[in-house]
């Protein structure tokens, strides 16, 4: 640690830091270095679990007609596709159109 | 998702209706705990309030706080359920998880803002959000995940936190969150970072015995070492949850029966200091409303005990 160099742009090197583990957990991207791979990747399947279930509650219906195959669908889309802006709503309608495009 | 037959069996076994300690429940040394159950400026014992048990929460006996996720509500149009609590005396605490106060950026003045508008529209004593980082370059994790622990990213989260509070009404409490893995050149503990922020913002704690639990499990992070390290003079409440162990991971899912290990913590919590109050949080496959009282009934039991 060169804190000397470092502490000018804290903020950076937290922002590349931080950036660099999220576009491994939700955008696909590589496990940087120093992390158990293993665990950031439970962590990645956490965070498609909690966005699935956030999207099944706000589409009842679909989640309903598509039962056990909701959760491998809804796992399919999100991989390496980040929740997008506008919450599960916007996830929701995402994952509504990519069903019907496939 | 769904099931918990853990939860049934623990709920059941304690076939309490309401959360009072009735006779026989062990009180030795609860002289310092029953002082949770006055009525200022003590909490008591609370549960998360949510939509969809909104009535229960309601009927509960003696649920002396509830807590909202401040993203879910409109200070404008609060759920009537809400105002009835209030309207009963029962304080409501927002309760935020898209803050981020432990990212890179500046937080969000807009979520500031609207934490403030809930503090006010509920009249809450406090706020409380995680030390956890939730976005970064632009991608949104949908959940809390922990932050590095360095110096550095220290200095960076203490004036997210004063910022936070330069823009709230009320006090800020931060909450310790559940980690499934670490980051590599950590120089501080959680409990140690939460210190520094408590010494260099003010900042409260909110403590949750779950998330220490969930450390321990997954990470080796003895819960109890966390305890000692942590200013527990400057608890503002306490959260108790159930999770689900799946291939040797504990997920803090907050859908089952708080295990007797979380609830032992809670104990020994309680034994080194008296939180003010101590809260239940469930999010999802609701139990009767004779579990969740029981539930409560178990928390009550666990604080006498510390």
């Amino acid at each position: 640690m060169l804190d000397a160099l470092d502490a000018p742009d804290a903020r950076a090197s937290l922002a590349a830091a931080q950036a660099g583990l999220l576009a491994a957990l939700v955008a696909g991207a590589g496990v940087p270095d120093g992390f158990d791979a293993d665990r950031v990747r439970i962590q990645a399947h956490a965070l498609v679990n909690k966005r699935s279930g956030s999207v099944a509650s706000a589409l009842p219906g679909l989640a309903r007609t598509l039962g056990a195959d909701f959760g491998r669908l809804f796992a399919a889309y999100a991989a390496g596709r980040p929740k997008p802006e506008g919450g599960s709503g916007a996830d929701a309608r995402a994952f509504a159109e990519w069903l019907e495009e496939r | 998702m769904g099931e918990t037959p853990d939860r049934v069996a623990a709920s059941g076994a304690d076939g309490v209706h309401g959360r009072t300690p009735g006779p026989g429940v062990e009180t030795s040394g609860a002289g310092e705990a029953a002082r949770v159950h006055g009525d200022a400026p003590g909490l008591g014992v609370g549960i998360g309030w949510r939509p969809e048990i909104d009535l229960t929460v309601e009927r509960l006996p003696g649920v002396g706080f509830v807590e909202v996720i401040a993203e879910n509500v409109a200070p404008a149009r609060l759920p009537e359920s809400l105002s009835v609590l209030r309207d009963r005396g029962v304080p409501v605490v927002p309760h935020g998880v898209g803050l981020g106060v432990g990212g890179a950026d500046r937080p969000d003045p807009s979520r500031l803002a609207h934490l403030a508008a809930c503090a006010e529209a509920l009249g809450a004593p406090l706020v409380s959000e995680h030390l956890a980082f939730v976005r970064g370059g632009g991608m949104e994790a949908g959940h809390l995940l922990p932050v590095p622990r360095t110096r550095e990213a220290l200095s960076v989260i203490v004036e997210n936190v004063r910022l936070a509070q330069a823009a709230l009404p009320v006090p800020l409490a931060l909450e310790n969150v559940a980690a499934l893995f670490g980051w590599p050149g950590d120089e501080l503990t959680e409990a140690q970072f939460l210190g520094e922020l408590v010494e260099r913002t003010g900042v409260k704690l909110l403590v949750d015995v779950a998330n220490l639990y969930t450390n321990q499990v997954n990470l080796g992070l003895d819960a109890r070492e966390a305890l000692d390290a942590l200013p527990l003079d400057e608890v503002a409440y306490v959260h108790v949850a159930g999770g689900h162990a799946h291939d040797g991971v504990w997920h803090d899912t907050h859908t089952s029966s708080p295990p007797e290990e979380v609830l032992a913590l809670l104990s020994d919590l309680c034994a080194r200091v008296t939180p003010p109050g101590v809260l239940l949080e469930w999010d999802g496959a609701y139990p009767s409303d004779a579990a969740l009282g029981a539930e409560l009934g178990r928390i009550d039991r666990a604080i006498s005990r510390g």
